[in-house]
């Protein structure tokens, strides 16, 4: 059977790479004693797949991955068992069973939802609402292209962020209920999340083709406003994954049968 | 949420921050105001090799047992974040509570090798401890020194308090009971407390002795300083393997270790007596666990840490006398699991290559012989029992099996080595690939064969039988280095041969600080100053700045290593007892340079070496 585990991860475990997170999932699924399909081979490998690596430092509320399973099990003993592995920095939020003939998570995956604030520190610029408003309606918006310069393995290529943007608000007044567990940690680091600080929600392109991650975007608006690159420094927490080209939804709601 | 001691900031700019959160799983975590005492138990290298040690493994698990006791850890900071933490003057701090070493009542340093003596400096000047035990107070904690390079502390002795001789497993609850005791009952100073550690066997702490020199520098006279203190500090040794403490809920770091697997300890010691091997020496008697311990730890292990494979851990794993009835227990048990096993180097003949064969894609994996010797003269005079004919045997049984890569381990620099038995190794290698040729038809081969010859240069070490032997100087390792690169060239099948060899500058480095004594410590600090450290990593290593710290200091390198040394020489270690006798090295210093002759193994015959007196192991087998 194949299922989909949403998991959230907060604290100090967001300092973890992907390469590394899926080692520490490799290993949680053996203790945890599920009965994972393994690759042929001299070097067996376990058959599991992430919808997409969550970079250095973020935090997130939404992350899946894919494992096929040789035995029958239910979703919640699945959940249980893994979550009985886990450090007190990772939650396993839920397990549903997939379709057998499903895609894999990282092919249907088409958006991603971030909330992104700012972080004080000394020489760092004072933003608020009203200015960050002002700039996202005029550079943004109302922009017809929003072109950045995308650096890819090979070369920098130009790219319009414009059809990418599925979404994007400027609030103040942290709505704690969006990610209460990641607030204490954010602010140990002296990140802006008191009522009156301003911060975006977002919701961006994430196909493997076209993954828009939210610093370049950032790093775009506050080139226009005219803050420098030294004097802002952006907290990101991905709030879930999102499949589906019209509406898209939730992965864990996308294809799943139970 | 856990307090980190780095800021998102610092974090975010720095090569793998996963190094410095600790929370790793099976770590432990206590409060401090619950434990006595607070132990930061120190590997001087970057958080992937020291994660990779066993040895802070055992003793973690054995000090966490305590209630009283919170053992943490903490490794060297990579030079980025060395230096963001010098600029902000942030103090190094332990993975588990984040809390500053130097607030901590022990810092246990564990020595594996010479070339990280500089990154101790690293770790007490990050800490904000004196460098010199000397300077320390009341409020700094004890720093301790463990571990293989303690059979010659002397070099760094100026900078601990205390250094533990021998296997941990069997004084540390002593230490920490007369620590607490002394403090619970108000007569604790710094003092007092390493007085009376002084006392406890195995325990040497250097302000306690006197070293003093003649005009030429030679050592005349070492004592204690003290009455009451000791005079010879006793190797300590645990005879009782299968209940010694052993991490059965290993930590699993996040960052990928260099050992990222099961590590399982089958027997400590070695039957073979090299005479070039500290650890062949320092171990004995050899010891083995159970088979039935082994099996045991294999399974919870693999349970407890869902690592995808696991490794053996010994000298010399072909001699464990259990060997193929517990690889047949770990294949079988693995094969269900789905994890890998990664052998030991084992002798090759037909079992091993049998074993090889089913655990390893032999098209990718090469075999490895370690004959450290090219000539059997050579050979003979370190005591490597290995046959030209035994190898060549392994190897054609190999070549027959489908292997055709074979990786050949040489010392050069060895002592009464001459151009001949340099050019035996890669005569060696030719015969090894005759061998080949004339063994396997042209239509099975899958290309040429591979022989790969890689040499180290020899580094004598304290405790061995050729503790008294010179070394060369840099230029002439490199020459003989270079005698055999163009003997191999001229091979008829030198096509089907490479070389690698070791850097020599290091060499005599090692040389001298393994050797050396108490002065050589002016120079190491000296060397720290000027920027050394992180010198086992060859990006880092400057070999000028050692250069000018040793000529600054008024220290002489060669007097440490080009100079064979008298036997009534006094040498910096000789108050040390591991349990071999003198009058044993001596004997096999005269089989080796003079008499030229291999001395059984153990099992074969009792030398006499004096490790009797421990009264067990290969000592009373049978």
């Amino acid at each position: 059977m194949k299922v989909r585990v949403r998991f959230a991860k907060y604290g100090s475990i967001r300092y973890l790479g992907h390469l590394d997170m899926m080692r520490y999932f490799q290993k949680a699924n053996r203790r945890a004693n599920l009965p994972i399909a393994y690759s042929e081979g001299f070097h067996p490998h376990q058959i599991m797949s992430f919808a997409s690596p969550l970079g250095v430092g973020i935090t997130s509320d939404g992350e899946y991955m894919d494992l096929t399973l040789t035995q029958e099990m239910s979703c919640e003993e699945i959940r249980q068992r893994l979550q009985e592995e886990m450090t007190d920095e990772v939650r396993i939020v839920s397990v549903h069973r997939l379709k057998d003939d499903c895609k894999k998570a990282m092919a249907i995956l088409e958006a991603a939802s971030y909330i992104v604030f700012f972080r004080s520190y000394e020489g760092g610029a004072v933003l608020n609402r009203d200015t960050l408003q002002e700039a996202l309606q005029t550079y943004i918006l109302d922009a017809e292209s929003v072109v950045v310069e995308k650096e890819t393995k090979k070369s920098t290529r130009q790219v319009d962020l414009k059809p990418l943007i599925y979404d994007i608000k400027v609030k103040d007044g942290f709505d704690v209920s969006l990610a209460d567990t990641i607030l204490p940690d954010w602010r140990e680091n002296e990140f802006l999340l008191r009522d009156t600080d301003p911060y975006f929600t977002m919701t961006l392109c994430a196909r493997s083709s076209d993954n828009v991650k939210p610093q370049l975007l950032l790093a775009y608006l506050m080139e226009k406003l005219g803050v420098k690159e030294d004097e802002f420094s952006v907290g990101i927490h991905r709030i879930d994954m999102l499949a589906g080209e019209k509406t898209p939804v939730s992965l864990e709601e996308f294809e799943t049968i139970s | 949420m856990r307090k980190l001691a780095l800021k998102d900031n610092v974090l975010m700019q720095i090569d793998k921050s996963a190094r410095y959160i600790g929370n790793e799983i099976n770590s432990i975590m206590k409060k401090a105001e619950d434990v006595d005492i607070r132990y930061a138990f120190c590997f001087p290298d970057v958080y992937e090799i020291g994660m990779s040690h066993l040895g802070i493994q055992i003793l973690y698990e054995m000090f966490n047992r305590r209630d009283d006791v919170w053992c943490e850890r903490v490794y060297s900071p990579w030079p980025d974040l060395t230096a963001i933490m010098k600029e902000k003057k942030i103090p190094l701090f332990t993975l588990e509570s984040q809390d500053p070493v130097k607030d901590f009542d022990f810092l246990g340093i564990t020595l594996q090798y010479e070339m990280c003596y500089t990154n101790i400096l690293q770790i007490l000047e990050l800490s904000d401890i004196p460098f010199m035990a000397k300077d320390r107070t009341e409020v700094h904690p004890i720093v301790m020194g463990g571990g293989p390079c303690t059979y010659n502390p002397e070099p760094i002795a100026d900078f601990f308090d205390i250094f533990y001789i021998g296997e941990g497993e069997m004084q540390f609850d002593a230490i920490f009971d007369l620590y607490k005791e002394m403090k619970h009952s108000g007569h604790y100073s710094r003092r007092e407390f390493l007085h009376e550690v002084a006392k406890i066997p195995g325990i040497y702490v250097p302000s306690l002795y006197e070293v003093t020199y003649d005009e030429k520098g030679f050592i005349t006279k070492f004592a204690p300083i003290e009455e009451d203190i000791p005079t010879t500090i006793k190797r300590q040794v645990d005879m009782d393997m299968d209940h010694a403490p052993y991490p059965k809920k290993p930590l699993i770091p996040y960052v990928r270790a260099t050992q990222d697997r099961v590590v399982l300890e089958i027997m400590r010691g070695c039957i073979r007596g090299c005479r070039f091997c500290q650890a062949g020496m320092v171990y004995r008697p050899n010891r083995e666990k159970k088979l039935s311990t082994l099996k045991e730890y294999a399974t919870e292990m693999l349970d407890n840490t869902g690592y995808e494979e696991i490794s053996l851990s010994s000298l010399s794993s072909s001699d464990y006398s259990h060997l193929p009835e517990f690889i047949d227990y770990l294949i079988e048990e693995c094969e269900k699991r789905h994890v890998n096993i990664s052998l030991p180097s084992l002798r090759i003949d037909s079992f091993s290559l049998d074993v090889m064969s089913k655990v390893q894609d032999i098209k990718k994996s090469s075999l490895t012989f370690a004959p450290e010797a090219g000539s059997q003269r050579m050979r003979n005079v370190i005591n490597k029992g290995l046959t030209k004919d035994v190898i060549l045997n392994g190897a054609k049984q190999a070549f027959i099996g489908g292997w055709n890569k074979v990786k050949l381990y040489f010392m050069l620099g060895l002592p009464t080595e001459t151009e001949e038995d340099i050019k035996a190794i890669p005569d060696l290698a030719e015969e090894m690939a005759e061998l080949y040729y004339d063994t396997v038809p042209k239509e099975v081969r899958h290309g040429r064969c591979n022989i790969n010859i890689s040499t180290s240069f020899f580094v004598p070490k304290p405790f061995t039988p050729l503790q008294w032997a010179s070394m060369l100087p840099a230029e002439e390792y490199l020459k003989r280095a270079g005698i055999l690169k163009d003997h191999m060239r001229e091979e008829l099948n030198h096509k089907s041969i490479s070389y690698q060899y070791h850097e020599a500058y290091t060499t005599v480095l090692e040389g001298v600080l393994a050797r050396g004594d108490r002065k050589i410590s002016k120079a190491i600090l000296k060397a720290y100053e000027k920027g050394c450290y992180f010198d086992a990593w060859t990006e880092f290593f400057d070999p000028a700045k050692w250069d000018e710290a040793f000529a600054e200091c008024g220290i002489d390198p060669d007097f440490y290593t080009i100079r064979e040394r008298d036997l009534d020489e006094i040498l910096p270690w000789d108050f040390i007892d591991v349990g071999i006798t003198r009058s044993f090295f001596e004997r096999e210093w005269d089989r080796a340079i003079h008499q030229q002759v291999i001395t059984p193994n153990c099992r074969q015959q009792c030398s006499g070496c004096g490790c009797r007196s421990f009264e067990g192991g290969v000592c009373y087998e049978g």
